[in-house]
């Protein structure tokens, strides 16, 4: 498929499911109430309903689907491993631990962005350790392994922290977010969050002709004129940046970075660069498209987004692992 | 263009692995890199590369090959590493065109000067027929030749391969050498590693012989690839014969019991 077309059927898709989110929710508003809600200004519930509840989570819906869908394609083009996500290589887990932390110690409630800060920090540590443990080595199981073990750690931290803290309530706060969800998320958290994702797009986009030399092997994109260092910490700030603020606003949302790359990859020349800006669309569609689904499978709102996503994600991981030996074994 | 070493000196974690190397190649020339496993010849080939950290001078044409950004080397000297990497299922023409990176500003897609050259190096490799193809997908010797296309589209006035005929059938491994023939009478200069001793006799306008990480021998087949020399280095011996073309050589044994 031209990348052109690509793009704009899925944007039209990620526009579609956009409105689709707006009109969904337990008030039961007619479409033209809705229209002059959003736009009309004033107090009336059906405004308020429509700026302050549902445009925050949708706009969050689109803007973190964008994030883990181009932070699963640049990593997978950058580590030449189709298995490569922030999830399952252990970055969403340690952005979790970073704001469980804040939780924990009370920053949480101190300002607006304790949260995001501890989240984004956690993001850091955690892709720095990958690179450090991983990278030059190449291979895949070197960093499926490092994922796993720091998924485990992040997990073993965050139990130890749900152990220690110092009432059931903050107990049971701290579970709720970590499943993830985009409910009841104000303007506040969508101006926090967009601006730091939309760096972590930029930082990825221009890494594409490095990812692209990349295909080739370290060496040969090196010779390519590829300057490696910059290219690292471009997808790895990238990455932190935009993974890091989406777990800080709504938790940790798995494996759409992974399956989405999957699905779009087919439908294009297979570049690595060229997959960016497809990933990121495809990853807000499925996203938007996961949030308008928990909203009207359990209209009281009790299911939580990141749940749906896992339960979707890990059984298609797990084939992906047995259908895509082959490719896997090309990668590394 | 001439590409001129002197005194370098590499060492690997601690480990002195080139030690005073000095060579010269002049443009159209294609001259062969031999010597035995772990002589040194591929750090030679990465330092020249810009992959090492090496001491000492290498110069293309008068530039100093290791003050150039990434980028401006990038365009004076193609490299082609020894371990065949393919990611992706890559179409054989994508993969090549990955050649032209250096010479296209960022954002900005193939012009038709570009698309030209990339063409002329799947002709020049005789892969035009797979151009459409997954280049996972191949034999590994129509790998070797998709991969070392990318490096000639990569037009530089000088280029490096290392063991670019390992693994091809005769046929091929004689279109390799000839192809390399032929661009370095275009006037690129051309550095090759080769284990095959009787390819590297018949095809090097010379050849760099290295033992232990130094230079031992350095001219023309007919006149450093000699029984003493290949003893000496290999420790083997060989059939020597010649016909118009110039010299037959082909390894027949071991010189020592091992």
């Amino acid at each position: 498929m031209r990348p052109a077309v690509l793009n704009i059927i899925l944007g039209l898709l990620m526009l579609a499911l956009f409105v689709a989110s707006m009109a969904v929710g337990p008030a039961e508003l007619g479409i033209s109430e809705s229209v002059r809600g959003l736009f009309a200004g004033g107090g009336e519930a059906a405004g308020i309903i429509m700026r302050e509840i549902r445009l925050p989570r949708a706009l969050l819906g689109l803007g973190i689907g964008f994030t883990l869908g181009i932070s699963g394609a640049v990593l997978q083009g950058f580590l030449r491993n189709p298995l490569a996500e922030p999830g399952i290589i252990g970055v969403s887990a340690m952005a979790a631990f970073g704001a469980v932390l804040i939780f924990y110690s009370g920053l949480a409630g101190s300002t607006l962005y304790a949260l995001p800060a501890g989240a984004l920090l956690g993001a850091v540590v955690a892709v720095l350790l990958l690179l450090a443990l991983a990278a030059r080595s190449g291979s895949t199981l070197t960093l499926i392994l490092a994922g796993v073990a720091l998924s485990s750690l992040s997990a073993a931290l965050t139990s130890l922290v749900l152990n220690l803290s110092p009432n059931p309530f903050a107990s049971y706060e701290i579970i709720f977010w970590l499943l993830g969800s985009l409910k009841d998320r104000s303007m506040e958290h969508v101006w926090l969050a967009l601006p730091l994702m939309a760096a972590g797009w930029l930082l990825i986009a221009l890494s594409g002709r490095a990812i692209d030399a990349l295909s080739l092997g370290e060496e040969a994109a090196a010779s390519l004129g590829i300057h490696m260092k910059r290219t690292r910490l471009l997808i790895v700030m990238g990455t932190a940046l935009g993974v890091g603020a989406a777990t800080a606003v709504a938790g940790t949302i798995g494996f759409v970075g992974l399956v989405v790359p999957h699905l779009i990859r087919p439908l294009t020349n297979r570049l690595p660069s060229r997959l960016l800006l497809p990933a990121g669309l495809g990853g807000a569609v499925l996203l938007l498209a996961a949030d308008v689904a928990v909203r009207l499978v359990l209209p009281a709102g009790e299911l939580n987004v990141g749940v749906l996503t896992a339960l979707i994600g890990a059984p298609f991981f797990l084939w992906l692992v047995v259908r895509s030996r082959r490719e896997v074994f090309y990668a590394a | 263009m001439r590409l001129e070493v002197e005194n370098l000196d590499v060492a690997l974690s601690g480990r002195q692995v080139l030690r005073g190397i000095a060579m010269a190649l002049a443009a159209g020339e294609v001259v062969g890199l031999l010597g035995p496993n772990g002589a040194g010849k591929s750090t030679l080939m990465r330092a020249l590369a810009g992959l090492v950290a090496a001491s000492g001078r290498m110069r293309l044409d008068g530039e100093d090959l290791p003050s150039l950004s990434p980028a401006a080397r990038a365009r004076l000297l193609a490299y082609l590493p020894q371990a065949r990497i393919v990611g992706w299922r890559l179409s054989v023409r994508d993969l090549v065109r990955l050649g032209r990176l250096p010479w296209r500003r960022f954002g900005v897609s193939p012009t038709e000067a570009d698309e030209k050259i990339v063409e002329d190096a799947l002709a020049l490799m005789d892969i035009a027929g797979l151009a459409g193809r997954p280049a996972t997908e191949l034999s590994g010797g129509e790998q070797a030749r998709v991969l070392i296309a990318r490096a000639v589209a990569q037009a530089t006035p000088a280029l490096i391969a290392d063991e670019p005929a390992s693994g091809l059938d005769p046929a091929h491994q004689i279109m390799m050498m000839l192809a390399l023939r032929r661009l370095a009478s275009e006037g690129r200069t051309i550095l090759v590693s080769l284990h095959d001793l009787t390819l590297a006799a018949r095809w090097c306008d010379r050849v760099v012989m290295l033992k232990e990480g130094q230079v031992a021998a350095e001219g023309s087949p007919g006149e450093v690839m000699t029984p003493e020399r290949l003893a000496d280095i290999y420790g083997v011996t060989a059939h020597f014969a010649r016909d118009k073309e110039g010299l037959i050589l082909a390894p027949t044994g071991l010189t020592i019991a091992r």
